[in-house]
């Protein structure tokens, strides 16, 4: 059984790739194109305690959208934790500030996916109407990035730093059914670096 | 208390407190049963307020399902509110508390998921019974019996699992033998929850009564007081 959620999880990624490559604008695209526009580090934000990950850019940037690995140890987990995530953002406002670029206002959301034999993502028809799995959940955010592009050509085109607040549907559903659950005992932080390419 | 760092189990450190207690007149006592508390935060609290305000209360029974999805937030968020009440407490573990990591939670927090003590006559027994998509031993009817059989002639038996016999969670065969097991050790009272709905008879027409406590939302626990022979059950709405 744990293989078979495994083949399904796997399917399950493999099956996004292949949309994303697959989807009008890429397929044109050169093959460098094909190559992400960023890779993204981020500490805790429920991504994992670490997580690591490619993206793409649109819009300026303004847009992005990546996959990433999380991983929590075991001294902190109980057991390892992996992670496997979808995350996407939009920059609602952007100023231009003595060569770096600042975004304020950032909006978003990231699908989150604990892998392994301990964790359910996909529940037999049975259950659907009674659990959620366990292993699926949703971190909405909003947050605030600074960033600088380098103007000489270098390996890396610039970099950037965010940090943002947010919480898990889970989490979220305490607080609107509990007057004593307050933001701040669901909200967590997750601070990040870009690196684009 | 924090589910994720080490923590004294709650259960055996109540169970110290009641056996404290225990040498009290036999057959006498009355507990306070509540299950299924999930994510009403705001309702368990006002329970631990209204349970709190009996002080003729012995101990205060949880018949699990204290949290939504087994992550150790719920397992501390709980432990916080329910850590003010004055009473000792005894937790027993439910379906949605297994789920995750949340049995490894329990385990840390509460201690072990089947235990027994006695109490001025009476032999309670909590044991897991959420069986579902568990492919062995539980419930661990071998313990189960063992300690049914261990009350003999002079105790009566209390039992506590967080799922009735004939619900999702066991089997048809399952069920028939945990209530077999019931009838043939003549158990006085079979506690649960799970169902969220309150419900007080004998489906199995045996002659032993299985009390199924309505979740916490529904701001309601129930009282059991036992009196010699006389046992009351009493819904307590707050």
């Amino acid at each position: 059984m744990p293989i078979c959620r495994l083949k399904r999880a796997a399917m399950f990624w493999a099956f996004l790739l292949g949309a994303w490559l697959a989807c009008p604008g890429r397929t044109e695209a050169s093959r460098s194109a094909l190559l992400p526009d960023y890779m993204r580090l981020q500490y805790a934000g429920q991504a994992g305690l670490f997580s690591i990950g490619p993206g793409y850019s649109w819009w300026h940037r303004r847009v992005e959208s990546g996959l990433s690995y999380g991983y929590v140890p075991a001294f902190i987990g109980d057991r390892n934790i992996q992670i496997l995530s979808q995350r996407n953002s939009l920059s609602l406002a952007r100023f231009h500030v003595q060569g770096m670029v600042l975004e304020p206002a950032m909006v978003g959301m990231a699908t989150h996916v604990s892998v392994g034999d301990k964790y359910q993502v996909l529940l037999p028809k049975s259950q659907q109407d009674y659990y959620w799995p366990d292993g699926l959940f949703f971190w909405f955010f909003s947050g605030a990035k600074v960033g600088y592009m380098f103007r000489k050509p270098t390996p890396i085109a610039g970099m950037a730093a965010q940090i943002e607040v947010g919480t898990i549907n889970q989490y979220f559903k305490a607080y609107t059914t509990n007057q004593s659950v307050t933001l701040d005992d669901i909200l967590s932080l997750a601070i990040s670096t870009q690196f684009y390419l | 208390m924090e589910a994720t760092q080490s923590n004294p189990e709650l259960n055996v450190a109540n169970l110290e407190r009641i056996s404290e207690k225990a040498d009290g007149p036999r057959n006498h006592f009355k507990i306070a049963v509540l299950a299924d508390t999930h994510l009403w935060y705001d309702e368990l609290k006002l329970a631990v307020a209204r349970i709190n305000s009996d002080t003729t209360l012995d101990f205060v029974v949880v018949a699990g399902d204290i949290t939504k999805f087994g992550y150790a937030d719920e397992y501390d968020r709980f432990a916080d509110i329910f850590s003010g009440i004055t009473a000792p407490s005894l937790v027993g573990i439910g379906n949605h508390d297994v789920q995750a990591d949340g049995k490894t939670l329990y385990l840390r927090m509460f201690g072990p998921t089947d235990f027994s003590f006695t109490y001025r006559g009476v032999k309670f027994i909590f044991f897991d019974d959420n069986a579902r998509g568990i492919k062995c031993c539980i419930p661990d009817f071998t313990w189960l019996e063992k300690e049914l059989a261990d009350a003999g002639d002079s105790l009566r038996i209390f039992t506590v699992s967080h799922a009735p016999p004939l619900s999702d969670q066991l089997d048809s065969a399952q069920s028939l033998r945990m209530a077999g097991l019931f009838a043939k050790y003549r158990v006085m009272l079979s506690i649960h929850g799970h169902t969220h709905s309150y419900d007080y008879g004998q489906p199995f027409g045996d002659g032993v009564p299985y009390l199924v406590a309505d979740d916490i939302g529904d701001r309601n626990y129930v009282a059991i007081t036992l009196s010699d022979t006389a046992l009351s059950v009493e819904r307590v709405f707050f």
